[in-house]
């Protein structure tokens, strides 16, 4: 009798349970399935930035062909230098920005593959890369794209907002296109506001920079972004990134900047065994490119240049002037002021500006133990500390870079670019200038823009400055022979 | 330039063989600046601080032998600890060997440690300078003719032994190895005090050298010892990588120059890891002996063999 009452108490159970679990899930999943799909229809907000962004693209007119001519333009440029080493031809490939490259991403996300833009150097890209997505960071130096946004933003605004949001409007980059997301860092103002008209185009990440990076609790904070960028990662690929996904992605990410280190540590060799140009333009090619494959690439470029110093091979001799550059970003293929540099007999041996040697590949990340969270830490303090953007306050480390890498490199010039409307590089020039002056070295302080209108005047301020460069060493070179 | 990490672990390796686990069969009677069981059979070394509570205690009741043995010994701590200054604590201490160890173990299980908010560091730091002060007054005042009460007597002298874990630690070590009789006493405190410290070990990695008086003692030296660590802020990139690594809270990315600071011991576990080019150095009567480096491919591979 006992048992048989059990026996029916559990089965009415059972199936009550079961009947309760069905009705539940029915309700919570497929009716709200098909709420959320009602909610998902844009609404009036978005028509109303959506029909914004068309009426851009409209007046942006036909840029398309002029996309390929710019990018063609500085190819050529480059070309056409003294002794070039050969393995750049592999850059030059997957600088044009289209062609192999951009398939090969295509045959990636029709596997289901994601792909991850960023812009600036906050994006942690060994956690992307561990979550099995790609990073492609997308800010832009093309000129033909700006005049779409032109009548979206202020008339001041940064060059390289207008012209990275052009290209989004416009569709002009392969790489914008195929983009999932993207993951803006509120460090500039126009960078932060940026945002709020690409969301129109794709889905949007925002990820807040602390500017007072100091402070203790800014780091947490910092440390919290990374970890919610973590877990929105995991939804996006449906990938969990695991202790050894994070550790290979963090090592193959060192053995880059091994590389990039190495390569960099050449550009110090006098006299120079490869332009500052080229460079610069095998740095940004990382932010396209299969990382591995760059690896690959850039150590046979650095054999090469190893080989130049034994055939003593140079694209310039001992006396040209050495010059650094800093300040706003440069980005390819907008080479007008490297090209202008070089052009003028030069060199460029090292720069400090947020899309070269400071961007991606250079600090490493110190994990001091192989834990998820030391892994963690690590990679936050990596995009946040050691970096020398000037959004951050305060920013002497700035200042100490600028000088070590002055004594490093035997720099014997500065040029500080400054883009219109990039009001944290300006404010800053004149701190920096006071510390370079300290050390005797000279800076020229360059305004300028996305425009080839001022070609001609920067050209003769620029020769001025290395005719400066030069007679000072001349004349330091009859003084030191003078006998005392 | 060799990475210090793995010279570290086999000098601390050899000096936990030959003091602690009877390796050589002698006993020389003298102790080294380190906290070293004194309740051990065949121990190549003594503990300092048996010697010092003792000297103490039993020199003030009248034991004028005791007073000079004290004095010798002081002078050679003084030695030692102008010689190489906190570094014996990294270098040599077998109690800092079992916290390493337990914390490689915990990193290797993938636990992230339990970093001490920098607000309670500061007053962290004096704990063991309270220590310090709190064995020597109890070890003196034992010695008072006023303390009649043998039992008193009895459990006030050697203060520090009484609640030493690594008394508890090391003995029951060697009775597992079968070199000191099953029978050995160890006190209920010290028996307590051995899981706080192996949680302590495990949650902040040198839970103990936090509030060790031996580190209290050296600490007096920590300029004035041929063991020095220096940074050079115009080439320091910021990153805060020592910060992390640091197990004593003594890294920090504002002074430069000598930074060997109290409670640094000298592990030098930041010039392993910091990646910038000679932004940190360790000196040893002015010769550099070590100095950071970018982590190239080869240097990386050294480091995570020794994670």
């Amino acid at each position: 009798m006992m048992i048989e009452n059990i026996w029916s108490f559990i089965v009415i159970t059972l199936i009550a349970s079961i009947a309760g679990l069905g009705t539940g899930w029915f309700f919570l999943v497929v009716v709200e399935r098909s709420k959320g799909n009602g909610d998902n229809n844009d609404t009036e907000e978005n028509h109303a930035l959506k029909d914004l962004l068309s009426e851009a693209r409209a007046s942006g007119g036909e840029a398309g062909s002029s996309v390929k001519s710019e990018i063609e333009s500085a190819l050529e440029e480059l070309r056409r230098q003294r002794k070039r080493p050969t393995k750049m031809e592999y850059y030059d490939s997957i600088a044009s920005l289209q062609g192999e490259r951009v398939s090969e991403i295509e045959t990636y996300k029709k596997g289901g593959g994601r792909v991850v833009g960023y812009f600036c150097v906050f994006a942690p890209i060994e956690l992307i890369r561990a979550s099995g997505a790609l990073p492609l960071r997308l800010d832009s130096g093309l000129f033909c794209t700006m005049a779409s946004s032109e009548q979206l933003l202020p008339g001041d605004a940064c060059p390289v907002v207008k012209s990275t949001l052009g290209m989004g409007i416009l569709g002009m980059s392969e790489y914008f296109r195929l983009c999932d997301v993207l993951l803006c860092p509120s460090s500039c103002d126009m960078k932060t506001k940026e945002a709020d008209f690409l969301e129109g185009l794709v889905p949007v990440w925002r990820v807040e920079v602390p500017r007072c990076r100091d402070e203790l609790s800014m780091q947490h904070a910092w440390r919290n972004e990374a970890d919610s960028l973590k877990s929105r990662l995991e939804e996006l690929t449906r990938h969990k990134i695991t202790r050894s996904s994070l550790r290979r992605a963090i090592e193959l990410a060192q053995d880059s900047r091994a590389i990039f280190h190495r390569l960099h540590e050449l550009r110090r060799h006098r006299p120079p065994l490869i332009s500052g140009r080229d460079a610069m333009m095998a740095t940004q090619v990382t932010w396209y490119d299969d990382l591995e494959r760059w690896t690959k690439k850039t150590e046979e470029l650095c054999v090469e240049l190893e080989q130049r110093i034994e055939s003593k091979v140079a694209v310039a001799d001992s006396e040209a002037p050495r010059i650094m550059l800093a300040g706003s970003p440069i980005i390819w293929p907008n080479w007008k002021l490297p090209n202008l540099i070089e052009g003028a007999g030069a060199v460029l041996v090292c720069d400090e500006l947020c899309t070269g040697d400071q961007g991606g590949l250079s600090d490493s990340v110190n994990v001091d133990e192989w834990t998820m969270k030391g892994m963690l830490a690590a990679i936050a303090d990596r995009y946040l500390l050691p970096l020398t953007c000037p959004i951050f306050t305060p920013n002497d480390k700035r200042i100490d870079k600028i000088v070590r890498m002055v004594r490093d490199f035997a720099v014997d010039g500065v040029v500080y670019h400054q883009l219109r409307g990039c009001y944290v590089h300006k404010i800053e020039f004149s701190r920096i200038r006071a510390a370079l002056k300290d050390l005797g070295i000279p800076v020229l302080g360059i305004e300028t823009d996305y425009t080839y209108e001022d070609l001609g005047q920067l050209r003769t301020r620029i020769e001025a400055f290395l005719e400066m460069i030069q007679s000072a060493k001349e004349v330091a070179v009859t003084n030191s022979m003078k006998p005392s | 330039m060799v990475k210090l990490s793995s010279a570290r672990t086999t000098s601390q390796t050899l000096s936990f063989i030959v003091i602690n686990l009877g390796f050589l069969g002698l006993q020389t009677g003298i102790p080294l600046a380190i906290l070293s069981c004194n309740f051990l059979k065949y121990r190549l070394f003594d503990c300092f601080f048996y010697v010092l509570q003792d000297g103490l205690a039993t020199g003030l009741q009248g034991g004028t032998v005791y007073i000079y043995t004290l004095a010798i010994f002081m002078v050679l701590f003084v030695m030692m600890a102008l010689l190489l200054g906190t570094a014996w604590c990294a270098w040599v201490c077998p109690v800092g060997f079992v916290q390493d160890l337990l914390s490689k173990g915990r990193a290797v299980a993938g636990v992230r440690y339990f970093k001490i908010p920098d607000r309670f560091q500061r007053h962290i730091k004096l704990i063991k300078y309270v220590f310090l002060a709190a064995v020597i007054v109890i070890s003196l005042g034992s010695a008072l003719p006023w303390v009649s009460n043998t039992r008193l007597r009895n459990s006030l002298y050697l203060p520090l032994c009484y609640v030493c874990p690594a008394r508890a630690l090391f003995v029951y070590l060697q009775i597992f190895l079968g070199i000191l009789p099953a029978t050995t006493d160890v006190p209920l405190l010290s028996i307590i005090a051995l899981p706080i410290f192996l949680i302590g070990a495990i949650v902040v990695r040198r839970g103990w050298c936090i509030i060790c008086p031996n580190l209290a003692l050296l600490s007096f030296f920590h300029k004035l010892n041929a063991v020095s660590l220096f940074r050079r802020k115009v080439r320091c990139t910021r990153c805060g990588t020592c910060t992390r690594v640091c197990a004593m809270g003594a890294a920090d990315l504002e002074t430069q120059g000598d930074v060997s600071k109290p409670e640094c011991i000298r592990c030098f576990d930041c010039i392993d890891h910091c990646p910038a080019d000679k932004s940190r150095s360790c000196y040893l009567f002015k010769k550099k002996i070590a100095e950071s480096k970018f982590p190239t491919a080869e240097i990386r591979r050294q480091l995570s063999d020794q994670a």
